[in-house]
């Protein structure tokens, strides 16, 4: 169940990434994301969650990624490189990656969205998310997942 | 004359994104108009002639859907064609737009060919088109 849940994660932030970002994640194996649990420049974590609170992603973005993506989306650097810019470009992200990460979902457990908030800090050490993490652009993207009645959502 | 075009968007990086791609479209823009919310597109309405709206569904203060709730009740803004750009997964809530007035429903992440092929199939020939350039793989 694990396996197919960080399949469809790692489904979701590709479409994303390359469709709106034009980024390529290389997803990292299960080694690599050993030492990869904490971050270590600068990041940015948004969470969303549906309004029910049974599913909620944290993705946490380097802050160089962050920045290309920003530019890259909007295709002028200096309008991609305000501060305001990238947290936009990062709340967007998340609110995409869960959108699309829920559309993989048996079409009963496709709840609602609330808005994608950035976190002041983040804690992903608990064994109860799910991590996914990839290289992008040199540096590692990670996505946490926590999701209630899992087995429900997978039916499809 | 040009469209008058309405962007609702609470995130205003997605909105120059999608000014962008409406504006590759191939469609003669005149102007476009920018909203954080429901509520703020309701004030462009009733000061602007508009002829096309995207519309997102999940905003703050007012959302998408309340929107169309809105616009549904008044004459003068229930026929605006309207493309609802959203992350929206919940088909309840897609179908509710679409039963709300909505003309069409693109899911974001998307590409900018499956904008312009709804806006071909919503707008047709009635207003002026440029020379649309191919933007089946262009950036945004």
């Amino acid at each position: 169940m694990k396996e197919k849940m960080l399949r469809m994660l790692g489904d979701a932030i590709s479409e994303v990434f390359e469709t709106m970002f034009f980024l390529s994640p290389t997803p990292l194996g299960q080694g690599e994301i050993k030492g990869c649990r904490e971050g270590g420049g600068r990041e940015v974590a948004v969470q969303i969650e549906t309004e029910d609170q049974a599913c909620r992603i944290v993705l946490v973005l380097p802050a160089s990624v962050l920045r290309t993506m920003s530019v890259n989306m909007l295709g002028r650097s200096e309008e991609g490189d305000s501060w305001e810019t990238i947290l936009d470009t990062a709340r967007e992200a998340a609110n995409m990656v869960a959108g699309a990460f829920l559309t993989r979902l048996d079409s009963g457990f496709r709840r609602p969205l609330g808005v994608p908030e950035v976190l002041s800090a983040f804690d992903g050490s608990s064994k109860e998310w799910i991590l996914y993490a990839a290289n992008v652009d040199g540096e590692t993207v990670r996505s946490y997942l926590l999701m209630r009645d899992a087995q429900e959502g997978l039916a499809a | 004359m040009g469209l008058q075009v309405l962007i609702v968007d609470d995130s205003a990086v997605m909105r120059s994104v999608l000014k962008k791609v409406v504006s590759l479209s191939g469609y003669d823009v005149s102007r476009f108009f920018d909203a954080g919310n429901g509520q703020e597109a309701l004030d462009v309405l009733s000061r602007e002639w508009i002829d096309l709206i995207l519309l997102d569904v999940h905003m703050p203060v007012m959302d998408g859907l309340a929107l169309l709730r809105r616009m549904q009740g008044s004459e003068l803004f229930k026929t605006i064609p309207t493309v609802m750009v959203t992350t929206e997964a919940s088909q309840e809530a897609i179908q509710e737009a679409l039963q709300l007035g909505a003309r069409a429903h693109v899911r974001k992440p998307f590409q900018p060919e499956t904008i312009r092929k709804i806006l071909e199939t919503i707008l047709g020939d009635e207003y002026e088109r440029k020379d649309a350039p191919d933007v089946g793989g262009c950036d945004f």
